[in-house]
């Protein structure tokens, strides 16, 4: 398994004023998994956040979404220096009918006028 | 006449209905608005633990529009149902947009979301906050 890490700081960009992030991404044949989120403050590191997130769903783009999200959600869940964050969909979605999709488009016709999209 | 709803102080949201099992767990169903839709989130309360069993979605005409099971002995937190309703929320503009042949900032759409069900979810811990900070005269104006 190769090990890559994206450092933030060597791409001259950061999370909030002096915290900085780096992503520990293990890659195998069939898929990438971000395994640790580093939030770091001067170049050190203030903790590691253990995950174990297939990337394979997520598009590169939404990299940095995703670990913005496990940095909250460590700040606000957890009172440790080391966590361990699971993807958050522990749920299932029913899939609509067809009345169901033509309402699911008109809230989403909503939401677009609602939010300026 | 409408029921009066009572306030559930942990989740936040505004209980519907309830029922006690004979095992001692509470199965509660709350609802809070987000805008024109409700949303439905179904517990299970026993003692000093509370799981999130479903979210439903429902719009003005109470056609539901989002339903979500989720795994047994899910913890509840408020920011699972925001995260997981968000998410479900992002997906349907995704399923519109291709519908309707047009594009959207998915990160823009993100964070405008998030905004305002961070104040759906959390709106009154954030009044709390500002009421502190306002008797303390931590507040400019």
């Amino acid at each position: 398994m190769n090990q890559l890490t994206f450092n933030k700081i060597a791409l001259g960009k950061k999370l909030i004023d002096f915290i900085y992030y780096e992503a520990i991404i293990e890659k195998s044949e069939n898929e990438s998994k971000l395994i640790a989120v580093n939030v770091l403050a001067n170049g050190k590191i203030l903790t590691k956040i253990k995950t174990n997130i297939s990337l394979s769903e997520y598009e590169l783009g939404h990299l940095d979404r995703l670990i913005i999200e496990i940095i909250s959600s460590f700040i606000s869940d957890s009172e440790n220096n080391s966590s361990t964050c699971s993807k958050q969909e522990s749920f299932y979605a029913t899939k609509p009918s067809n009345k169901q999709k033509e309402a699911r488009n008109h809230v989403a016709q909503d939401l677009f006028n609602q939010f300026n999209l | 006449m409408n029921a009066i709803m009572i306030k559930d102080e942990e989740t936040g949201f505004s209980i519907r209905r309830v029922y006690q099992s004979s095992s001692g767990f509470q199965s509660i169903e709350g609802i809070r608005q987000f805008g024109k839709l409700t949303i439905r989130e179904g517990v299970i309360k026993g003692v000093a633990s509370s799981f999130l069993t479903s979210v439903k979605v429902f719009d003005a005409n109470n056609t539901l529009i989002l339903d979500l099971t989720f795994d047994r002995m899910t913890g509840y937190t408020r920011k699972l149902v925001l995260r997981a309703v968000r998410k479900e929320l992002i997906e349907m503009l995704r399923e519109a947009s291709v519908l309707q042949e047009r594009t959207f900032d998915e990160n823009e759409a993100f964070e405008k979301i998030d905004k305002e069900l961070s104040i759906v979810f959390f709106g009154e811990s954030y009044n709390a906050i500002l009421h502190w900070a306002d008797e303390y005269g931590l507040l400019n104006n």
